[in-house]
């Protein structure tokens, strides 16, 4: 057993999460791409790790060795994005992109915290083939969703329930700017201003 | 209303060379608009040979089935969203309907039921299930008691609407009633 103690990152699969087995239970979570996470020590091929940001901060995982990397990711600064309900389209500094919410239960205007993704969410596998980090979805709230509490999503699809929702072929580049941006609280990617 | 005539206008221009020019491909998905419009759906649907993503239609379907399942209304109403934009179907119409509905019951409950709200939350669910009635008109596949209680739901949402009284027996004015999940 080799005890060591450094920050590493976790490398996503194509779909940009990680399967990693919760220690000590051998629960198997998926955790984000890009997450910050400090090895604490190596054997039988596993990294053992503890999280630190994300939904799943401070808690202890495992993986096989080769899926941390080392050296950071290139994060950018905290992010901040601006949705036009009546425009219809959502601007970030990597462009615009059409997205909608619903119009009998539309996302209050105001600011909202852009969350680090919480879990794969299953509805955004109809839209693999739009866009590969379609089960990626960034909870627009404070604390953790919790069902039941009209959580709110920005998320990529057709149809809303009161999420801000993203054309799908537009996903993709609105993912890859977000995915990499800190608040520095270890919980939140940026903001999000909507607006009429 | 200009979509519609377009696509009316295009029907019968299919018809008058049927055989010597190809079909035109239509959009794959339809907009909100065009599925809460009857009379749209009902063009749609007749036109034999129009492309339809039926495969995306079930798929996002059998999500809905899911996500009803757990009670998750807005989830579900995702779900049956997208599946009713890729191919109309009286099913997929219906359930969107219903569970749209029910997540907008958990919403209102929480705001205290303003009525003026209430209203335009039955309008909005009337059109759909009357795009669903209109539906079924065509392809038939909802079961004779499925059928009915949606000729009764556009029954009494409709006197809803003339009245702001609902029937005791009115089935989407009881949604609004219902406590649970409610997700955006």
């Amino acid at each position: 057993m080799n005890a060591v103690s450094d920050n590493r990152y976790i490398a996503g699969g194509i779909d940009g999460w990680l399967s990693v087995k919760r220690e000590p239970s051998g629960v198997i979570v998926a955790l984000p791409e890009y997450t910050k996470v400090q090895v604490t020590s190596s054997q039988n091929g596993r990294d053992y790790f503890v999280v630190q940001e994300g939904v799943e901060r401070g808690s202890s995982f495992s993986v096989k060795v080769g899926n941390l990397k080392v050296g950071n990711p290139g994060y950018r600064a905290s992010a901040s994005l601006e949705f036009s309900i009546g425009r219809e389209l959502l601007s970030f500094s990597g462009g615009h992109v059409k997205a909608v919410t619903h119009s009998m239960n539309p996302i209050p205007v105001g600011l909202h915290p852009v969350q680090m993704p919480d879990f794969p969410h299953s509805l955004g596998g109809g839209y693999m083939a739009e866009s590969q980090y379609a089960k990626t979805w960034f909870y627009l709230g404070h604390g953790n969703a919790v069902k039941g509490n009209n959580d709110r999503y920005l998320h990529p699809g057709s149809v809303s329930a009161g999420c801000i929702t993203v054309d799908p072929l537009m996903w993709t580049p609105l993912y890859q700017y977000l995915i990499r941006c800190r608040s520095g609280n270890a919980k939140t990617l940026g903001t999000i201003s909507v607006v009429r | 209303m200009q979509k519609l005539l377009a696509l009316f206008l295009w029907f019968a221009s299919a018809l008058a060379v049927a055989g010597s020019a190809p079909f035109r491909e239509p959009p794959e998905m339809l907009s909100e608009q065009e599925v809460k419009n009857p009379q749209f759906v009902v063009v749609w649907l007749n036109s034999a040979g129009l492309k339809t993503d039926q495969k995306g239609a079930k798929l996002f379907f059998s999500l809905g089935v899911k996500e009803k399942k757990s009670q998750n209304w807005s989830a579900a109403s995702k779900a049956f969203g997208e599946s009713m934009r890729r191919y109309p179907s009286p099913d997929a119409l219906l359930e969107y309907a219903d569970s749209d509905l029910k997540m907008l019951g958990q919403v209102r409950a929480r705001q205290g039921f303003p009525s003026k709200l209430v209203r335009e939350d039955m309008a909005h669910a009337l059109a759909f299930y009357e795009s669903s009635l209109a539906a079924n008109g065509v392809i038939k596949s909802l079961s004779p008691q499925k059928a009915k209680r949606l000729e009764q739901n556009v029954s009494c949402l409709k006197d809803y609407l003339l009245s702001s009284r609902s029937q005791s027996d009115c089935q989407p004015a009881t949604y609004f009633s219902i406590r649970g999940q409610v997700k955006g």
